[in-house]
């Protein structure tokens, strides 16, 4: 298990920093938002509501050490 | 009435294209500089004499017969210095004549109700667009080593695209998802508790300028990419902006154009209400009902330099902001420096994770 864990976290790590390197390969990209655009002493906020809905607890056994 | 127009420099007669860096007119030749107005004002006064043709019988010529393809819709126009007969789309506004090199404005692509409301005029220049795309490949950390050397610029060009500009007021009404996630520990026992909320948001936003592309050729995406563009520095269209560079009218429709702004308002308002929903470990959007007040739409032309370069045989395509310089594209990747980098961090892991594990095990 150890040795899984040693060998496959930086191996994940690895991957994930190589494709962030990549995304700077490529920088033609669609902008999803107009947040440039926004003009921001126009936001105004009218309504503003929180409602409790319900709450779920869970419970999981932690594992004994084998002594 | 001249349908095409180029400027000239009232001094030596040479082309005089618009300079960005200067904000006006400078004569390549004789170093002469004037600004814009000053020389719409000299063309409309400026009556140019014509000399007289010679002419040469060579009888009639029958002009071939054929079908009109209506999927191309051509234009020709005829340059005014050297008189060369310039074929283009129906939308051409600006463009460069390949024999003389003069730049020419097609004028009434851009009169009565086709004339832009305003134009970002060009502040980078040709040099300083190639400049900032070298600095954008030295930022491209697996550019392979023979793209400097063997890569081949086939063509670029500064272009005024035609953008259509969007304001509006944003009237929303947003229900958001929200948890709030507790973890506490016994002796025996790892809880989570989620509690879950609806969180409910009203209110109003004002955009102003949004841009979306009004023509075909140019790729939105691309487009969209360079941006801001710094509005403060539009000005009243003026051709003579136009004088050196490309230009086309339009062919995509503000109608067309609209639901990709709707689209980015809409991602935008959520997000800016969704900021307002705090205290929770997530929040996600469930319902969203967004409205557009006061919506008004302009015309407008901002510059880009387009970049062509062939790599082996890939085209590869840049787009340079023509005003902030920004550079945006795909490079190609060298695949041997790319899993180079991978083994160097997997390297660099596995001797951290390993060291970890290996005092964890041991303590």
């Amino acid at each position: 298990m150890e040795i899984a864990i040693v060998i496959i976290v930086p191996a994940i790590i690895a991957f994930i920093m190589m494709f962030a390197k990549l995304s700077q390969m490529k920088t033609a990209v669609k902008q999803d938002r107009a947040d440039n655009y926004m003009k921001r002493e126009t936001f105004s906020v009218t309504k503003s509501k929180d409602v409790f809905l319900y709450s779920n607890t869970t419970k999981t056994p932690r594992p004994k050490s084998k002594s | 009435m001249d349908t095409v127009q180029n400027f000239k420099c009232p001094c030596c007669n040479a082309a005089l294209p618009y300079n960005g860096e200067t904000g006006g007119m400078k004569c390549e030749y004789c170093g002469s500089e004037f600004s814009a107005e000053t020389l719409e004002k000299l063309m409309g006064e400026d009556a140019s004499a014509s000399s007289a043709d010679s002419k040469y019988d060579w009888g009639s010529y029958t002009e071939r017969s054929y079908e009109a393809d209506e999927s191309v819709n051509l234009a020709d126009y005829s340059c005014p210095s050297c008189g060369a007969e310039i074929t283009g789309d129906a939308t051409l506004g600006a463009t460069i004549c390949p024999y003389c090199g003069n730049g020419t404005i097609i004028k009434k692509t851009f009169e009565g109700a086709a004339k832009p409301d305003y134009v970002i005029p060009f502040k980078v220049t040709k040099d300083k667009a190639m400049q900032r795309f070298e600095e954008a490949c030295k930022k491209a950390p697996f550019l392979p080593d023979a793209f400097k050397d063997k890569r081949k610029i086939e063509e670029m060009a500064g272009v005024y695209v035609p953008f259509w500009m969007f304001d509006c007021t944003a009237d929303a009404d947003i229900a958001y998802k929200a948890t709030r996630v507790k973890h506490w520990s016994t002796a025996d026992y790892d809880y989570t508790k989620t509690d879950y909320y609806r969180a409910f948001r009203s209110g109003t936003i004002g955009f102003e300028n949004i841009p979306s592309d009004g023509s075909q050729k140019a790729d939105d995406t691309y487009m969209e990419a360079i941006e801001p563009y710094d509005y403060s520095e539009a000005v009243d269209f003026n051709a003579a902006y136009l004088s050196g560079y490309l230009a086309d009218r339009y062919d995509v429709t503000a109608k067309e154009c609209e639901p990709r702004a709707n689209e980015r308002v809409k991602q935008s308002t959520e997000a800016a209400f969704a900021s307002t929903v705090t205290g929770y470990t997530d929040v996600s959007t469930e319902t969203s009902s967004v409205r557009f007040l006061d919506g008004k739409i302009r015309y407008s032309l901002m510059p880009v330099w387009m970049l062509n370069v062939k790599y082996g045989d890939i085209m590869y395509k840049y787009a340079i902001n023509g005003q902030t310089g920004k550079t945006v594209g795909e490079f190609p990747v060298d695949k041997k420096k790319k899993w180079l980098y991978f083994a160097k961090i997997y390297a660099i892991g596995l001797a951290v994770v390993g060291g970890a594990m290996w005092l964890m095990m041991n303590m």
